[in-house]
């Protein structure tokens, strides 16, 4: 099967050129196969949040090329990068990112207008996603009103909504609890089972990373090691 | 709906920047209004001389704010009889030199005018009053003073004054028009042609009876004649005389203006460029405050399109909002001022149409265009530079 995403040679500095230069991606090649779950462990400060914002279109590498499916982003036209964010994309920020002027669902909604849904379609769709991920008693609140697991599993339940081909999870059980990090992992994992979507998270819980079929170490902005289990070539 | 929510859920940043527009506005109508009336003012004094000719002995100058050489009075019937002519009045003119001339108004000096009382009263753009009432016919010993001389002289309505050498009662004072009026004590022509003839030693008039002195006659055209004709026929008719049409006058009402409208036109200005800064002040910091709004929007899938399209709208409906606040706190002190001014006169502000409009229209426009340019750029950024901007 085609890889769901090819990595060449990504670089990404800060500073370049000064003192206080920074290389944090130093030229980082691997690819992610369709259907594979995936875990990055790495030092603080290794380059995980980095590469994981331009896997996710949301940074720009300065040198190397990326595909994801069928699109090499470095080539794709300006206007087609909205497009992959929000249809081939779900990302799970580490800080949540919910627009605090908007409900539970309505945050998920949002996402879902993006792809062209009208807002009672999008709001329909939220719903039933907040109620899979055990928050349909929650959908009206405002995230202030939402304890940080709950806004976790918000987060979550948006990157999901449009059905993305590719889920990043940017430390997504980081705030939570050891039972609450379980079910989230329960819940990836079966996603991952039972619809193919190809998931990669950033993780410092061993336990999850365990739970992957991939474990990719970072050092350093490099790879260090890339590790395969199962029959996960 | 979204907008609507974006807004309520923020009510301190809404009303904020509802606010910095509102002071935008605010600053545009109350300094406009102040223009409006002083243009309403110095239109009412080019008006003033619209409708009139005054006609002088042959030998003057013709500046308004010059004291004439006397005009015979024989020539009163002639002038009247010009066809085109509604009615024609002896004025006198004089200086009013022992009035203190420090704090006069922009150099005009003092002045003091004769006139019938059926001058004003028959005249289509009289003097108004701004307090107390006009001379009466028959009526001697009193007089009206121009707004101008009565703040120089600083006397009361009821109280005497000496003009020169004999006592008056002060019973009026006329609103001010941009006219020779401004500065003058107006009595009756019976009682000034007695000042003129104490105060000039004129061979000419040394002989005259007191009751033909006058230094001018003022014509009012009748309906539908043109002024400059008017004038032009007088000239022909009656030998030896200098008739003056309204647009001799107009430049010299427009040069007394002068220092006013560009005071007014200073602060006009001075106010649409803090009216201006704040509303562009406010736009700017809103859209910084939602840079990462706005990469989050970005992040999960937004375009750029999309982006800018519902900030402007949101951004629309605080100006338009904030807009209605500062045309209600501008018209509220307005008509505060204006009540309280208008006891002892006339009002200080004039709201009109043109300029709620225009202030309104402007800020906005202006607010939309001011969050424009940051919008565009928010909009264009890589979500992750908008999500890691400093707030
Ligand atoms: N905007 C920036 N400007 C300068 N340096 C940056 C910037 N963003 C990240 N870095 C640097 O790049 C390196 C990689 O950062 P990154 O956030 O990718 O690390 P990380 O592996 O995600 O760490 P953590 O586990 O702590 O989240 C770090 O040294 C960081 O200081
Ligand atoms: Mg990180």
């Amino acid at each position: 099967m085609k890889p769901a995403i090819i990595a060449t040679n990504l670089a990404k500095y800060y500073n370049t050129g000064k003192e206080n230069e920074v290389r944090a991606l130093d030229g980082v090649s691997f690819e992610v196969a369709t259907g594979d779950l995936v875990a990055i462990i790495g030092p603080s400060g290794s380059g995980k949040s980095t590469l994981m914002h331009i896997l996710g279109v949301l940074d720009k590498a300065q040198k190397g090329s990326l595909t994801i499916g069928d699109v090499i982003v470095e080539k794709a036209p300006r206007k087609q990068l909205p497009r992959i964010r929000a249809r081939e994309i779900g990302f799970i920020f580490q800080g949540f990112n919910l627009l605090s002027t908007l409900t539970a669902v309505e945050n998920v909604a949002e996402a879902a207008v993006y792809t062209g849904n009208s807002r009672r379609e999008s709001l329909a769709k939220a719903t039933k996603i907040l109620e899979d991920v055990g928050l349909g008693d929650r959908l009206h609140n405002f995230p202030n009103q939402l304890s940080g697991g709950q806004q976790q599993r918000v987060a979550i339940a948006r990157a999901l909504v449009n059905n993305p081909t590719i889920i990043l999870g940017d430390e997504p059980t980081g705030e939570l609890d050891t039972v609450n990090a379980g079910k989230i992992m329960d819940l990836l994992v079966a996603l991952n089972r039972d619809r193919g979507q190809t998931i990669i998270l950033v993780t410092h819980n061993l336990e999850v990373a365990e739970r992957c079929n991939t474990i990719i170490t970072m050092r350093d902005g490099k790879i260090a090691d890339i590790r395969r289990k199962g029959n996960h070539a | 709906m979204q907008i609507f929510r974006s807004i309520v859920r923020r009510p301190s940043r809404s009303i904020l920047t509802a606010l910095g527009i509102a002071i935008g506005i605010f600053a545009l109508v109350v300094v406009g209004a102040l223009a409006e009336r002083i243009n309403l003012i110095v239109n009412g004094g080019i008006e003033y001389y619209s409708s009139r000719i005054l006609v002088q002995e042959g030998s003057n100058s013709g500046n308004l704010f010059r004291v004439a050489d006397p005009i015979k009075l024989d020539k009163l019937g002639d002038i009247r009889a010009v066809p085109g002519v509604r009615a024609a009045y002896p004025e006198i003119v004089t200086l009013f030199p022992d009035a203190n001339r420090s704090g006069a108004s922009f150099g005009q000096p003092p002045f003091i005018i004769g006139r019938d009382a059926a001058a004003n009263a028959n005249d289509p753009r009289p003097l108004a009053i701004r307090a107390g009432r006009d001379f009466r016919t028959g009526e001697r010993g009193v007089a009206v003073l121009g707004e101008d001389l009565q703040k120089q002289l600083g006397v009361k309505i009821g109280e005497t004054t000496i003009i020169s050498g004999s006592t008056f009662i002060i019973v009026g004072v006329y609103e001010k028009n941009f006219t020779i009026n401004d500065t003058a004590a107006v009595m009756p022509l019976a009682d000034a042609q007695l000042l003129y003839k104490r105060a000039t030693a004129n061979p000419s008039t040394d002989n005259a009876p007191v009751t033909d002195l006058a230094s001018q006659i003022t014509v009012f055209v009748a309906e539908g004649v043109d002024p400059t004709q008017l004038a032009k026929d007088i000239n022909q008719a009656v030998g030896n005389v200098k008739a003056l049409d309204p647009d001799t006058f107009r430049a010299q009402v427009q040069e007394s203006a002068r220092l006013f409208n560009t005071i007014v036109f200073g602060a006009a200005l001075i106010a649409l460029l803090i009216g201006s800064l704040s509303v562009i002040n406010t736009m700017v910091m809103a859209v910084a405050e939602r840079t990462r709004e706005i990469g989050i929007r970005k992040a999960i899938g937004a375009s750029d399109g999309r982006v800018l399209r519902d900030f402007l709208a949101e951004a629309a409906v605080i100006g338009l909002l904030g807009g209605l606040m500062g045309l209600f706190f501008g018209e509220l002190l307005i008509q505060y001022i204006n009540l309280r001014t208008a006891t002892n006169g006339s009002a200080l502000f004039q709201v009109t149409p043109r300029l709620l409009v225009g202030s309104y229209g402007f800020s906005v426009v202006l607010a939309m265009l001011a969050g424009l340019g940051p919008a565009i750029k928010a909009a264009r950024m890589l979500p992750i530079d908008a999500l890691n901007r400093e707030r």
